[in-house]
């Protein structure tokens, strides 16, 4: 195994979840965390139910203080979506809720209770991730609507549009300044280098999308950015720990 | 191991950032590619994107493979096919999102589409959510001496449907760029074989060193790799290795 030292905190991987055997893939993770000592994971789950994942997450983060923090994953469609968050915040193992409307099937400006997670997460000192790209139930655009009603609540969007909405995700960022950007699965360099040159450094963020992507290969795409190590340190861990007051 | 690059540009990226042919060769050299398969996709007209890549090609004749870009609204799209050809071009490219056509309902495609036919030489099809690859997998499946490349294997959201979609039509190949989940990349191999599998780089728009070396990440064997990495290129290329 191949260890990598360098200080990184990742703001976006996931647990996965074998669905024959109704297992989630708790090994795979530890045994990708191994090689790198000096990472610590903020880990969610999308994969089986939604109360199960938080639970399994949950878990993680009390036998893993030191490795992992929590981001909660809620369906504002669900029912109990509020009482679900409220379970996740009395736990006190979350720092994050995950949106993920490509997922849960839903377009996020008439969806129900998604302006009540927002308020609770701002009032329990977490932030908000927002999966973007893909289409027209997940565009950067769709999601600025709950930016402009929550100025206050520091929000991410995951993957910062990816290829197709990456362009107009940079010009949501510039008109936002509550908005931070998850680099993880952003492999578009024209695209990353507009957003390095227009938004503050300060609000790039460092994400792997382990399991999907290697973190071997999210690593090497921060090389391919040619960042000063100021700049580096910034997006690998410096602005994370301040999103998450450490 | 050796490295032809399948999928690769050249001229200003969509930031405008300015590239040249040397450009291009430097970097590939320095990550050990020893040849490229080129077009343009930022200049206004097929005809100035197929003339810089001709171009290229004059400059770097064992270096650079060339694909001629085709605009199906373009009228002059048969002369410019025939002309590319008789340059020596190595292949064409499509991405009908960048023109606005509807792959699957653009009824003056067909003509210029099929007269691809009398060249045997590879199509390159860019595909993604917004450029639709499955009508090609029609014409491939009536038309199996047409080569049919699908670069980025439908990127991450088309990944596994296309693989599915493909398993069974063996004139179409898939391209490694910009398709970075590694269950997708590892099922294109286990269930298309390695031999309809290419290495592409995407340059400039993609991570290099990770766009030429994710493969080997993946447990392949050096056999596999050796077909993905160069073997299938130089075949599809018509090169000597």
């Amino acid at each position: 195994m191949n260890v990598i030292e360098e200080k990184v905190i990742d703001l976006h991987a996931h647990l996965s979840r074998d669905y024959t055997a109704k297992k989630y893939r708790v090994d795979e993770l530890l045994e990708d965390m191994r090689a790198y000592p000096n990472m610590r994971r903020m880990i969610s789950c999308l994969d089986g139910p939604v109360y199960l994942g938080n639970l399994e997450i949950e878990k993680l983060v009390k036998e893993y203080p030191d490795r992992f923090f929590g981001c909660a994953v809620i369906n504002p469609k669900e029912d109990d979506a509020l009482e679900e968050m409220k379970r996740c915040i009395s736990t006190g193992k979350f720092k994050a809720v995950e949106l993920n409307s490509l997922e849960h099937g839903y377009i996020p400006e008439i969806t129900p209770n998604i302006d009540e997670l927002f308020n609770l997460a701002e009032r329990n000192n977490m932030f908000v991730k927002v999966f973007t790209g893909w289409g027209d139930h997940a565009m950067p655009n769709q999601w600025e609507y709950y930016l402009k009603r929550h100025p206050n609540t520091k929000t991410v969007f995951l993957h910062m549009g990816e290829f197709w909405d990456g362009y107009s995700c940079i010009e949501v960022a510039k008109r936002n300044r509550n908005l931070y950007l998850d680099m993880s699965g952003m492999y578009e360099l024209s695209v990353a280098n507009r957003a390095m040159r227009v938004i503050p450094h300060e609000r790039f963020l460092f994400g792997s999308l382990f399991p999907n992507m290697l973190t071997k290969w999210s690593l090497e795409f921060i090389d391919a950015y040619k960042l000063n190590e100021e700049d580096r340190n910034r997006i690998l861990y410096q602005n994370a720990e301040k999103l998450l007051s450490l | 191991m050796r490295y032809f690059n399948f999928h690769a540009h050249l001229g200003k990226t969509t930031l405008g950032d300015a590239n040249t042919v040397d450009d291009l060769v430097s970097d590939m050299k320095a990550l050990g590619i020893e040849k490229a398969g080129i077009c343009n996709l930022t200049l206004a007209t097929m005809k100035a994107k197929n003339d810089l890549i001709h171009d290229a090609k004059q400059k770097y004749p064992d270096f650079i493979r060339a694909y001629a870009y085709l605009n199906f609204k373009d009228p002059t799209v048969i002369d410019e096919i025939d002309l590319r050809m008789k340059q020596g071009f190595d292949g064409f490219k499509i991405i009908n999102q960048w023109e606005g056509i509807r792959s699957d309902h653009y009824p003056p495609m067909e003509n210029a589409f099929l007269y691809l036919r009398k060249f045997n030489k590879v199509i390159q099809i860019g595909t993604g959510s917004t450029s639709t690859p499955y009508p090609f997998i029609e014409y491939a499946r009536q038309y199996p001496e047409m080569q049919i490349c699908f670069t980025h294997i439908g990127q991450r959201e088309l990944g596994n449907s296309i693989i599915a979609a493909v398993k069974d039509v063996p004139n179409i190949t898939v391209e490694t760029s910009q398709n970075y989940d590694r269950f997708i990349l590892r099922k294109a191999v286990d269930v298309l074989s390695s031999k309809r599998v290419l290495m592409g780089t995407d340059w400039p728009y993609k991570p290099q060193y990770t766009e030429t070396h994710k493969m080997e990440d993946l447990g392949f064997s050096d056999e596999q790799l050796e077909d993905i990495n160069y073997r299938n290129a130089a075949r599809i290329w018509g090169d000597a290795i």
